[in-house]
Parts: structure tokens; C-alpha cells; sequence
């Protein structure tokens, strides 16, 4: 590497760390690099640019953004609440368990942590206060059941994984899909298992009739995850057109069915659509110019070589990675650790012979962990004012469930196929 | 409605037509076996044009764009100041060198008269202009960002002395 390849990486380095927004920071080490230690012309960055959001497979993320405002707005969420407490909240530990598969559910529905987040603490928190719960476990549970959106499909993290690496984004929701349930799972067992310990209520015995209306009510909204996934895995849609139909089916329930939707909440989706897009794609130019200059200074073969030197197996790089993952999803953000440090291992995955959909799983397992780990947890920071309960006080409760993350991520290094045969079995067909 | 936000709801405008240009195409496949490439490509065109003209105004909202605050989060109000300074000089730097290297791609593509093949052909230039024009956006607003703040601390100064 000659001194400008230095200099680039130390000015991008500087740039990260004072503050300068990620997408600035990656286009100016980087084209530091492209014009003076590559000789690419000016106006090839502009190309590069363009190049980088001209995919197809990328138009996925805004519109399942855009079809996760409509929704959340639509005037449904009370809906899904109560069809979850009707059958699950009268057993101990019924509600937090309520409202993890509430988090699931709502995550495929919204496909957004932070949408999930704002719906659940507004919805289940009153709920758990009433029921005798603590605050500050609820909001724990709250914060870490909002993450599951950002695993099960349709999730942005796995658009935009599959989409930057060409990696087949069905397969990556399937996987997604096993992932989050197990999630879930191991969440529902140590919330059961507290709640136990802690004595804490179980709600009022609901009768069958109250769960077939609340189930009646809710059936449009669990519909559409059916629609978006049944579409893909059917063969009729690809992911990016099951997005578009995604976003009809939000404004019909939204106009139509609960019709919730005024103009007033439209333009707040749109607005905070476009928000989350124009990030996404400015993070993604930046990202993909980066992602050249780091392929010239052949850092993936470096790390490749690295591994190999180390005498790694699969699965002690799986350990090694994610155990790397996990620390660095503490110091950084989820959204550019996946589309720039993910990538990074993939020649590495490819060459032990690892499924790359595997890997994608469990890097975005642990850019979501992240999330909501301090310092750097943006889920955490808006969990305070909304739960209004002091982010030390969430992240001791949080702990307990963040333990079961982490068992998952472990359980899935160690029995892959927990989340993969439903992969091998998709590409039989 | 600021006009900022009035900006936005446009992009976003955009890309809720984008998704319904898209579903448009669906439908034509499903129902009358029609499938046009303008569809797939009008989509892409409309939802990059929305989100990359969003990206100035994101600019002056707080946590806009993601960046780490780890550090000037740590440093007292003056250091903070003067990091916000250098992160919009930057970025006004960054969007102009942008914006003028889009200029030389969509001028070239201009002056040779490249075409997007399609049912309707299109050409290329009216197409990547949004990364020029996207660019000087986000300067512009980098530049708005450094002069609003600057005007207003200035006059916070002059009250302090009051």
C-alpha cells in the first residue's frame, strides 16, 4: 500500500471518529485513495455513485419502510395486542411472552426496530404497569423484542446484506425466519422463567369467544405477512415486488379496514420514509466506493490469508468472527457495520467452505445485539424518553434477554441447520 | 409545513410512486402477461432521485445522517461547536467535489448521447443527473447549517453580553 492508501484510511479513520456523518467520511478516505493512489478520474465517482443505488433487489428496504409507517399508522396495533394477550397472557409470564411474539410479529409486519419499538412501549407498557409488572423489566423486554424486527423477514438488515453482497435475499429471509423464531423461543423461556421467580400476575382467563373476535379483528394485519411471504416463497413475487404490494396492502388496511390512515399520518410516513431511505442510500454510496477501494488494497485476501495462516476451522472462525462482531457492534452502528464490516469476512466465509446466508444470520444477530448494548445503542436512547424509564435501569432487565440473543447466536454456530434446512431444502426445489 | 419537511414529504412522494409504478408492473404481468423493462427502471430512477434529493435536508436534523458521536459527545460545548463546524465543512466540501465529479459524468454522457435502451428510450444523462443535483443539495444545505447556527450563536453571544 503506498503512503496515499495510508493517508486515506487515517483521514477516514479521523473523519469517523470526530463526528462526521459515516456516508462523508467513507466518500472522502476513499476517493483520497481513488484519485491518488488508483488514477481514477473524478467523474468516475459520480459513476461509482450512481452504480452503487442503481439495483434493483435494494428498492426492497424503502418500500417495506414506507409499507411499515403505513401500518403502524393504519390503526391495527391495538388489534394485534390484544389477539396476543387473548391466548397467551393468562398463563405466568403470559405477557411478557405476549409481547415477544407481539415484537415477532410486528417485526414482520413493520420490518423497522425503531417503528417496533415506539408500538410496543406504547401499546404493552400500560398494559404491564397494570398487570403489577416493573417498568423497567417491561421496557427490557420491550427493547429487546422491538430487535426481532430486524431479524425476521421482510428485514432491512437482510435487504441490504443480500442486496450489496448478491446474495439471494429469499434465502436470507428463510433463514432469517428459523433465526428469529428461535429467538423468540429462548426470549419466551427466560421471560416465563422470571416471572416465575418474580410472582408476577398472570392477566384475567379470557373466554374463546373474545379470542375469536380478537382474532377476527386482527386477521387483516396477520395476513400480511402471509401475503409478503406467501408472495415470495410462492414464486409469485420477487422480494422488491413483494415490497410494492406490501405497500398497497398497508394503504388499503390503513384507508380501508382500520382506517386510521388520514392525510396527516400519510405524510408522516412519507416524510419519514424518505428519511430512513435518503440514509440508507447515502450510507450505501458511500459503503460501495469504500467497499472498491477496500477491495484495491485487497484487505478481505489479507484477512483470508490471515485465517488461513491461523489454521481456523469453520467453526472456530464462526466463533472467532462473531465473538469480533459482537464487539464491534458495541462501538458501532448496525446499519454501516453490515454493509461495510460484513463483507469484509465474506471471501474468508466462502473459502472455509461456510454458507454465506449462515454468515449474514449471524452478522446481523449481532449488528442488532448492538443495537441495544451500550455505548452505542441507539435502540437504548430512544427507549428512554418512550418507556420513560432511565436507560440503566432498562439495560438491567435487558441483560437477561440479551443473554438469550447471544445463546442463539451460539446455538446456531453450533447446530446450523437449525436455520439452514430450511435453506437446502428451498434449493432442492 | 417548513419547507424542509415539505422537501422530504416530496421524496417521499417519489418513492411511494416508485413502489406503485412497481405494483403497476405486477399487475400487468399477472393479469394481461404484459412486462415492460420501464417498469423495473422507472422504479429504481424515481426511489434514487427521492432518496438522494433527501439527503440535504437531513443535514440540519439532529442525528440526520448516521455519524458516531462517541467523541464529540465528550467534549465541552465549544470543542462540540467547532467539531459540528468541520463535520458541515466537510460536508460541504464532499458535496461539492460530488456534485462536480456527477457534472463531468452527466456532461460526458450528454455529449455522447447515451441512451438507457428501452421500450422508450431514455437518455442516461436526465437520468444520473441526480447525483449532481443531489450533491449540490446536500452542499447547499451543509452551507445553510453552517451559516444558521453561526448566525444564531453569534446572536446568543451578543445577548450573553447584553
Amino acid at each position: 500500500m503506498d503512503v496515499f492508501g495510508w493517508i486515506g484510511i487515517a483521514v477516514l479513520l479521523l473523519l469517523v471518529l470526530g463526528g462526521v456523518p459515516l456516508a462523508v467520511a467513507f466518500i472522502i478516505g476513499s476517493a483520497i485513495i481513488a484519485i491518488f493512489s488508483m488514477g481514477v478520474p473524478l467523474n468516475a465517482l459520480g459513476q461509482f455513485a450512481y452504480a452503487a443505488v442503481n439495483s434493483y433487489p435494494l428498492l426492497a428496504a424503502p418500500f417495506f419502510i414506507l409499507a411499515g409507517h403505513l401500518l403502524v399508522r393504519s390503526g391495527g396495533m391495538d388489534a394485534l395486542r390484544m389477539l396476543f394477550q387473548a391466548f397467551v397472557g393468562n398463563i405466568t409470564g403470559g405477557l411478557p411472552v405476549a409481547a415477544i411474539i407481539f415484537g415477532a410479529v410486528l417485526g414482520a409486519i413493520s420490518g423497522s426496530a425503531a417503528a417496533c419499538l415506539a408500538i410496543l412501549a406504547t401499546v404493552m407498557i400500560p398494559v404491564f404497569t397494570s398487570m403489577k409488572y416493573e417498568r423497567a423489566f417491561a421496557s427490557g423486554i420491550i427493547v429487546t423484542s422491538a430487535e426481532l424486527g430486524l431479524i425476521i423477514p421482510p428485514s432491512i438488515f437482510l435487504i441490504l446484506f443480500g442486496a450489496f453482497n448478491r446474495i439471494s435475499i429469499t434465502e436470507l429471509f428463510t433463514a432469517g425466519m428459523a433465526a428469529g423464531i428461535l429467538i423468540a423461543v429462548f426470549m419466551a423461556i427466560v421471560a416465563v422463567f422470571i416471572s416465575h421467580r418474580r410472582g408476577y400476575a398472570s392477566s384475567e382467563p379470557v373466554s374463546w369467544r373474545q379470542r375469536r373476535e380478537a382474532t377476527f379483528r386482527a386477521l387483516p394485519l396477520i395476513g400480511f405477512p402471509i401475503l409478503v411471504l406467501g408472495g415470495i416463497y410462492g414464486g409469485f413475487f420477487s422480494p422488491t415486488e413483494s415490497a410494492s404490494v406490501a405497500v398497497i396492502y398497508a394503504l388499503v388496511l390503513g384507508i380501508a379496514v382500520y382506517r386510521e390512515l388520514d392525510w396527516v399520518a400519510f405524510g408522516e410516513a412519507l416524510i419519514e420514509t424518505a428519511k430512513i431511505t435518503s440514509v440508507i442510500y447515502f450510507l450505501v454510496i458511500g459503503a460501495d466506493i469504500l467497499s472498491r477501494m477496500v477491495g484495491y488494497l485487497q484487505v478481505p485476501a489479507l484477512i483470508t490469508d490471515l485465517v488461513i495462516d491461523l489454521d481456523l476451522g469453520p467453526l472456530a472462525f464462526l466463533f472467532f468472527v462473531n465473538a469480533f462482531l459482537l464487539v464491534v457492534g458495541l462501538f458501532f452502528s448496525s446499519l454501516p457495520m453490515i454493509i461495510t464490516i460484513l463483507p469484509l469476512f465474506l471471501p474468508t466465509v466462502r473459502a472455509l467452505g461456510i454458507d454465506p446466508v449462515l454468515y449474514g444470520i449471524l452478522g446481523v444477530i449481532n449488528a442488532s445485539i448492538g443495537e441495544i448494548t451500550p455505548p452505542f445503542g441507539p435502540q437504548l436512547w430512544l427507549a428512554e424518553p418512550i418507556c420513560r424509564v432511565r436507560m440503566g435501569a432498562i439495560i438491567r432487565q435487558a441483560w437477561w434477554f440479551l443473554l438469550a440473543w447471544v445463546a442463539a447466536v451460539i446455538v446456531i454456530i453450533l447446530f446450523p441447520d437449525i436455520v439452514m434446512a430450511p435453506v437446502h431444502f428451498m434449493r432442492l426445489g | 409545513m417548513s419547507f424542509q419537511r415539505a422537501f422530504l414529504l416530496a421524496c417521499g412522494g417519489m418513492i411511494l410512486l416508485g413502489a406503485l409504478v412497481n405494483f403497476s408492473g405486477i399487475v400487468l404481468r399477472l393479469t394481461v402477461v404484459l412486462s415492460y423493462d420501464v417498469f423495473t427502471d422507472l422504479t429504481i430512477w424515481l426511489t434514487i432521485w427521492g432518496a438522494l434529493l433527501a439527503a440535504g435536508p437531513l443535514v440540519v436534523l439532529a442525528d440526520g445522517h448516521v455519524s458516531i458521536q462517541f467523541i464529540p459527545e465528550r467534549l465541552g460545548p465549544r470543542s462540540r461547536t467547532a467539531m459540528r463546524i468541520l463535520a458541515l465543512l466537510i460536508g460541504l466540501g464532499t458535496g461539492l467535489v460530488m456534485a462536480y465529479a456527477g457534472w463531468g459524468m452527466v456532461e460526458s454522457l450528454y455529449d455522447r448521447g447515451a441512451l438507457f435502451v428501452r421500450y422508450v428510450n431514455v437518455p442516461q444523462w436526465i437520468v444520473k443527473s441526480c447525483i449532481p443535483i443531489s450533491m449540490a443539495v446536500f452542499a447547499l444545505y451543509c452551507l445553510i447549517a453552517l451559516i444558521v447556527p453561526l448566525g444564531r450563536s453569534s446572536g446568543g453571544d451578543a445577548e450573553a453580553k447584553d
